[in-house]
């Protein structure tokens, strides 16, 4: 309201100073005309004596305090009206502008929900992952997961944490509610939830004493569970549900939004009830651990106090080892591996905006040149150049405000879009919104954006002395030289810029390529996974569970257009798998100094089914039933018997207590965990002499259809038609999985460094084409003076391409050192990769040539005496 | 562009001459305008437009205030007379002048030792 009245008080005023002024005028004319003067003379030197009106009302208006608010709206008003009469421009900035911001808004707000923000639980600083770590032998000082036995004895004696939980994973086959499903299940210690901050709002959470074997027939579920299996049922609580062929209650559902970001998507929760045979002394660094600070104790205390306690645990065990551990916070260890990734993008993106707002620039000082006139006059009337140079930003802010608008539309539809295609491995991606940190980081860099492109033409254009402008007719001369030297810098700057932008795609394209043509050891063509998990209530012990899988492999076999089935307890690509010592008959090396190595429990088709070369002796089969016996991959075999032949030999797989195997052939190596890092040494037993409930059915077919797909669903289901049976993958698809990451980065990558390729193009045609219309007259005077077509060409050319070669060869030193800094994002491809920077150069220089090249060519079309003539 | 520099000069001695000429009674920006230039005989050359901003400038000060009034002539004008705290601020501002001309004038004829 009162804001109103201010109005109205402000109008009244203006229109008082009007009318003082035209009224002193008015009877000063009087006065002169009285005394003799002609009336038009009076009505003149009554003007002179006043002096400037203009600026006397400006200092008036200054005196009531409120003329900053005023000028702002007069020169946003005058903006505006610029901007309407010149459409093509307006258009240009504020699109390039709104992708620019938009783009950036997007990645921002990604990182923002991903690594900046703390983790969605109270007082998120206080939680921890714990890692032991085992600096001897194993010589990881990076972490290993928790044993259990050593949680138990944390639990005892730990006294700088509130609360300390372990959690490991189990899967389980939920049956009784429609089609069998397989669940991921998280054990937990009852004391997790709590330790988290997270209630379940329906039930309750696990008590201690459902923290012991046999007392834990009791389950949380996961709220996307109860919505999609038990239809939202209100009444849930105290319900018992069969899993594995048990019964299980449900005590409790968890929060809508509640998510466990270090940890894949969990269905069920159960308490963790450790049992006997996973407190084994040494090993078995199978489990993860939080913990929650106590308040007022620093992590580094509360580690000193681990490493006390991991010292007296490492005491009490026969053999020599040195158990340490690490704190990391839960929200790094979330965050880490997508951490570089996501700044790698920031920082491209960021690359991009900067290139718009220095082809704005440069559109503004072309714009600028224009408007010397109309500047000058301003300045004659009596703006200071503090004033224009106001005007001048109020008017870059406003079109950067424009594009900062349109931008969060664009950023909207951009992250929708960018969300669709993210891969699974970045964490906490459901957290991702516009929120207000969000907006305030779009409003900021559109003003900053405002300030960095019109800055340079502003501080230009006000320091043109008004008389200069006034009296030479600019279109003769070819603009100032410093104006120049100014646009071709802004051009050098954008080709350093997209050179770098575009070496970086260049460097994570070769990656790429490498990666997916790495030699794999195996083969992905028209093989299909299935995952299978026998319930031990109906194969409760190994002998069933062997049956089970001879008999699925024969009847799988016996398809029509099935080449080969196997099944292994492990897919490929599917990360870290099973590992031991190999034990060789009279070592004397302690356990821990011993090899280790991957152990994977295949049935004998499965070498022929992925397309791994025997290189010798042959692959166990039904016949070796009753002697023990495995399969070494080529590395295993040269790292236990160098030089020697292993066929025949015996070793044991884990310590002495271990059964001896012998060893009856050795096959080609895999890259069977991951595909960046290189083959392990891995063992390969037989699945019946080695118990495993989980395992992976791999069916090579001639050729892929659904016919086959459904033939060996209804086998399983003829075999046990209470079995889940999750949907097929080809290994071509697990294959896209393990690669999609590198895939998305890249992909994003590359769309920025071909934007910045795109604007910087556009920016240096800009630029030239202006430079040639400005120097018409000139190109005139040289054609007149003898030159021919192709010297103007060939001069324009180079001149234009002066400013790019420098930018370039700055942008190649920078693209080398960038490299450097993410060269544990790049596979096998060095930071200085010849290749990418002699095809990314060769593509910077060509294009920018050309966009040269082309103004160049209308150059030459001028025809000399019309140039002259035309003032 | 040099009319700012003139007016900065006088700013302070200027909202002094106003408001002593202010003190024989109520006027309009043109006739205090006249009156400086005719009672220092025509030494004192200002620009009317520069009055403006220092009328409005005391105004807002509250030592003038301003009324639009009919003119002898018939004509509606505003006119400015001083308030009680302009006529304190005028002695104040007068004692100022005094003892930066006894200063001036000091330094220009310094006394015998």
């Amino acid at each position: 309201m009162w804001w109103w009245k201010r109005r109205k008080q402000g109008q009244t005023r203006e229109q008082d100073l009007a009318r003082e002024i035209r009224d002193h005028l008015a009877l000063e004319a009087e006065e002169r005309t009285e005394s003799g003067v002609a009336p038009r003379e009076a009505r003149y030197a009554a003007r002179r004596a006043f002096g400037n009106t203009t600026l006397a009302a400006e200092l008036t208006r200054e005196v009531w305090g409120w003329a900053w608010w005023d000028r702002l709206k007069q020169d946003v008003r005058y903006g505006l009206r610029m901007l309407r009469k010149s459409p093509a421009f307006t258009a240009a900035a504020v699109l390039s502008l709104a992708l620019g911001i938009g783009a950036n808004t997007a990645i921002f707000s990604i990182i923002h929900a991903v690594l900046l923000r703390p983790l969605p639980f109270p007082d998120p600083e206080r939680l921890f992952s714990i890692h032991e770590t085992e600096s001897g032998t194993l010589g990881s000082s990076e972490g290993l997961p928790v044993s259990a036995l050593h949680f138990k004895t944390w639990q005892k004696e730990f006294r700088s944490f509130e609360r300390i939980a372990l959690l490991g994973w189990e899967s389980l086959n939920l049956t009784g509610t429609g089609e069998p499903l397989r669940l991921d299940v998280e054990r937990v210690s009852a004391s997790l939830f709590p330790l988290l901050g997270v209630q379940p709002p329906l039930g309750r959470n696990f008590l201690e004493e459902e923290d012991q074997p046999g007392h834990d027939h009791v389950v949380i579920l996961s709220h996307s569970l109860w919505r999609s299996r038990f239809q939202s049922d209100q009444g849930i609580i105290g319900r018992k549900i069969m899993l594995d062929g048990r019964a299980f209650e449900v005590v409790g559902v968890l929060p809508a939004g509640f998510r466990a970001p270090w940890l894949d998507t969990v269905d069920l929760w159960k308490p963790f009830a450790i049992r006997d045979d996973e407190l084994s002394p040494i090993g078995d660094f199978n489990y993860d651990c939080l913990a929650r600070l106590k308040k007022g104790i620093s992590p580094d205390r509360a580690l000193a106090e681990i490493k006390v306690v991991q010292n007296s645990i490492a005491r009490t065990i026969p053999e020599r080892i040195e158990l340490g551990a690490v704190l990391t916070p839960l929200g790094d260890e979330t965050t880490a591996k997508s951490r570089e990734g996501l700044w790698l993008l920031l920082a491209a993106v960021g690359t991009v905006l900067f290139i718009v707002c220095i082809n704005i620039a440069n559109l503004l000082l072309a714009r600028a040149t224009v408007r010397r006139r109309e500047l000058a006059v301003r300045a004659a009337i009596g703006a200071s150049r503090a004033r224009l140079c106001r005007q001048m930003l109020t008017e870059s802010l406003t079109i950067s405000a424009l594009g900062g608008g349109a931008g969060l539309v664009v950023a909207n539809s951009a992250l929708g879009l960018i969300l669709a295609h993210a891969p699974a491995t970045i964490p906490r991606l459901d957290e991702v919104r516009l929120d207000s940190t969000v907006l305030l980081f779009a409003f900021l860099i559109s003003a900053v954006t405002g300030i960095v492109f019109g800055f340079l033409p502003a501080w230009r254009l006000s320091q043109a002395a008004p008389q200069d402008a006034l009296k030479s007719d600019a279109r003769t001369t070819s603009g100032s030289r410093a104006s120049g030297r100014l646009r071709r810098l802004l051009v050098g700057c954008e080709v350093g810029l997209c050179t770098v932008c575009l070496a970086l795609a260049g460097l994570l394209m070769h990656s790429f390529y490498r990666l997916i043509h790495v030699d794999r050891g195996f083969a992905v063509e028209r093989i299909l996974n299935l995952n299978l998990a026998l319930p031990s209530t109906r194969y409760p012990d190994m002998p069933a569970r062997t049956r089970f899988v001879r008999r699925l492999l024969d009847q799988a076999q016996q398809l029509p257009g099935v080449v080969a089935a196997s099944v292994s307890n492990r897919e490929l690509l599917s990360g870290e798998g099973s590992n031991n010592f190999v034990t060789l008959q009279g070592t004397k090396v302690p356990l821990l100094e011993r090899p280790l190595v991957d152990f994977r429990c295949i049935s004998p088709g499965y070498f022929r089914t992925f397309g791994i070369p025997v290189v010798q002796g042959r692959v166990f089969d039904e016949a070796d039933v009753h002697h023990r016996v495995a399969v070494l991959s080529a590395k295993t075999a040269r790292m236990l018997w160098p030089g020697q032949n292993p066929i025949g030999r015996h070793f044991r797989l884990g310590d002495e207590e271990s059964p001896l195997a012998e060893v009856t052939g050795v096959v080609g190596d895999v890259r069977g965990t991951t595909l960046d890092k290189l083959p392990n040494p891995t063992v390969y037993l037989p699945y019946w002499q080695r118990d495993r409930s989980d395992m992976v059915l791999a069916v090579t077919t001639a050729m892929d259809t659904a016919a086959i797909r459904t033939a060996l669903r209804d086998e399983i289901h003829k075999l046990d038609a209470e079995l889940p049976v999750p949907a097929l993958r080809t290994m071509e698809q697990v294959l896209d999985r393990a690669v999609a990451p590198r895939r998305f980065q890249l992909t994003l990558v590359l769309l920025f460094g071909v934007t910045a390729l795109l604007l910087a193009t556009m920016g240096i045609y800009g630029v030239v084409s202006y430079s040639v219309a400005q120097r018409r007259a000139e190109m005139g005077i040289r054609m007149a003076l003898g030159a021919t077509a192709g010297d103007v060409r060939r001069l324009i050319v180079r001149q234009g391409l002066a400013p790019v070669t420098a930018g370039w060869a700055v942008g190649v030193l920078g693209a080398l050192a960038v490299a450097r800094l993410v060269r544990s994002l790049l596979f096998e491809t060095g930071a200085a990769d010849q290749v990418t920077l002699w095809v990314v150069s060769g593509i910077v220089l060509l294009v920018a040539a050309a966009a040269c090249y082309l103004p160049g060519r209308r150059a030459t079309r001028i025809d000399p005496i019309a140039a002259l003539r035309y003032q | 562009m040099t009319q700012p520099k003139h007016v900065e000069l006088l700013q302070g001695t200027l909202d002094m001459l106003i408001l002593r000429t202010l003190l024989f009674g109520p006027l309009h920006g043109h006739g205090i305008a006249k009156h400086i230039q005719r009672t220092s005989d025509e030494v004192l050359q200002i620009e009317h437009g520069s009055l403006y901003p220092a009328l409005h400038r005391l105004e807002r000060q509250g030592w003038i205030a301003s009324r639009w009034q009919n003119t002898d002539r018939g004509r509606e004008m505003k006119f400015y007379r001083l308030t009680a705290a302009g006529r304190k601020q005028l002695t104040v501002a007068e004692s100022k002048w005094k003892q930066l001309a006894r200063a001036i004038g000091r330094v220009m004829r310094p006394r015998p030792a």
